[in-house]
């Protein structure tokens, strides 16, 4: 008779016989997520199937890459084979997941981006300053698409005094990591270029996959001239963003942070009017003042004129009152001049009952009696008029 | 201070006339000029200002395709 087992015997043995196979023990196998059981635990219980079979599958919480456990989700699994006596099932005991597909390229992305991040590719001490008022703008995206249209739109209407300069590159498929490279390279070489927006529009995570490309995120750390990225929406956040100097969340919005506003720059030029007119206000009121100042220390400092003005009035009084007092002898000289004069004036005498003789010839007076002879003529001058008379 | 004359603006592109009139608008502000040096300065500026307007205003957007064979 053969031996006879107890469950638990089989049930050991089963497990001992899968643990102890070494092709079993640390295996992985690729598959699609079903069937997926996610207890409070934290454990996943889920099911790995391919076109014709199944397997169970258990895996503990806080193991590697449970995150990419979904059903439907194509995934590789590493673990090992081992026997679960309770329910009497094979179970594959899951220590890591890796996705497959679009979960691969998020590893991808993943390991590169913790890459590049440890080389420094990403430092935020390594951004540069974007110009104020760039004069020449490089544009690396497709000639073809809405994008750079898009980009040309803004720029007329922001800030029309650039040059806007496209490097035309395809941006998705296998040529476009290529292509964007040398694009942002021919701007380098060409070199009038201020700033460079590299764009695209929105896509898929493959559609966009050329800017998590390493040799894009090396070219864009070394280019001289500072990059703005503008890829895909707002939520899509690619490795060309993560290396550039400054990541704008859609192409439009990279076209609007390179450029300054008109509007802003007139509305500016209007303030610095009135500052410019203030401040010269200001100097003509500082001058005014210190001009007020010098006025009313000269009035302070000044001499008393008042004393003066009084002095010179008296010396003047002084002068008016001696000249006058001069007058007054003078007149007082003049009259008594003028009455000696009258007693002397030749008409008083005549007045008196004189009369002044002279010789008719010759009109000489006669001052002595034996001058005159008998017959001679003689006028004789009275007070009131003239005779002529003879010597008898 | 360095005077600017009409003709050694009209040289100068956008951004060098916005750095000199900043220059000029913080030299007028700090009130370390003279009045007279002030006037001359104000006068600049306001040229300036002028200018960056009509700059502005007369400005046409240029675009080229350096990857165009043509």
């Amino acid at each position: 008779m053969n031996n006879v087992w107890s469950v638990t015997q089989l049930s050991n043995y089963l497990k001992q016989l899968l643990e102890s196979n070494v092709s079993l023990s640390n295996l992985s196998v690729m598959g699609e997520v079903s069937n997926l059981s996610s207890p409070p635990s934290g454990h996943r219980y889920f099911r790995l199937k391919d076109s014709q079979n199944v397997i169970s599958n258990v895996m503990w919480a806080n193991r590697s890459g449970i995150q990419y456990l979904e059903d439907g989700a194509q995934v590789m699994v590493t673990g090992h084979m081992t026997f679960y006596g309770r329910n009497g099932n094979s179970n594959f005991q899951v220590e890591s997941v890796t996705p497959l597909g679009i979960g691969s390229l998020s590893v991808e992305f993943d390991l590169l981006k913790t890459k590049l991040e440890t080389e420094g590719l990403f430092d935020q001490s390594r951004k540069r300053d974007l110009p104020e008022f760039p004069k020449v703008i490089g544009v690396v995206t497709s000639a073809s698409g809405s994008v750079w249209q898009d980009i040309q739109n803004v720029v007329k209407r922001r800030y029309p005094l650039c040059e806007l300069l496209l490097s035309h590159a395809s941006v998705q498929g296998e040529k476009s990591k290529d292509e964007l490279c040398s694009a942002i390279d021919l701007l380098n070489i060409e070199g009038r270029s201020d700033v460079i927006i590299l764009a695209r529009g929105g896509g898929s995570l493959e559609d966009l996959w050329p800017f998590n490309e390493e040799s894009l995120a090396r070219t864009i750390f070394a280019s001289r001239i500072p990059i703005v990225s503008g890829v895909g929406h707002e939520t899509d956040i690619t490795i060309a963003d993560l290396v550039s100097d400054v990541r704008a969340p859609t192409p439009s919005a990279a076209a609007e942070l390179v450029v300054p506003d008109c509007e802003m720059l007139r509305h500016d030029l209007s303030r610095n009017v009135i500052t410019v007119n203030n401040a010269l206000l200001r100097k003509i009121d500082v001058n005014r003042l210190g001009m007020i100042n010098i006025s009313e220390k000269i009035l302070r400092e000044m001499p008393d004129l008042n004393d003066k003005r009084r002095r010179v009035d008296e010396i003047l009084q002084n002068v008016i009152y001696t000249l006058r007092n001069n007058l007054t002898s003078e007149k007082r000289f003049i009259l008594e001049l003028e009455n000696q004069l009258k007693l002397l004036d030749f008409n008083n005498i005549l007045s008196r009952g004189f009369a002044f003789v002279r010789k008719d010839s010759d009109l000489s007076p006669v001052k002595n009696a034996k001058d005159m002879n008998k017959s001679d003529k003689v006028r004789l001058s009275f007070n009131d008029g003239e005779l002529l008379a003879e010597i008898l | 201070m360095p005077e600017l004359d009409k003709d050694s603006i009209n040289d100068l592109s956008y951004e060098e006339i916005v750095v000199k009139l900043n220059d000029g608008m913080k030299l007028l502000e700090s009130g370390d000029l003279t009045l007279e040096q002030s006037i001359v300065l104000y006068k600049e500026c306001m040229t300036m200002i002028t200018k960056c307007n009509e700059i502005l205003d007369n400005a046409e957007i240029v675009i080229k395709d350096i990857t165009d064979p043509r």
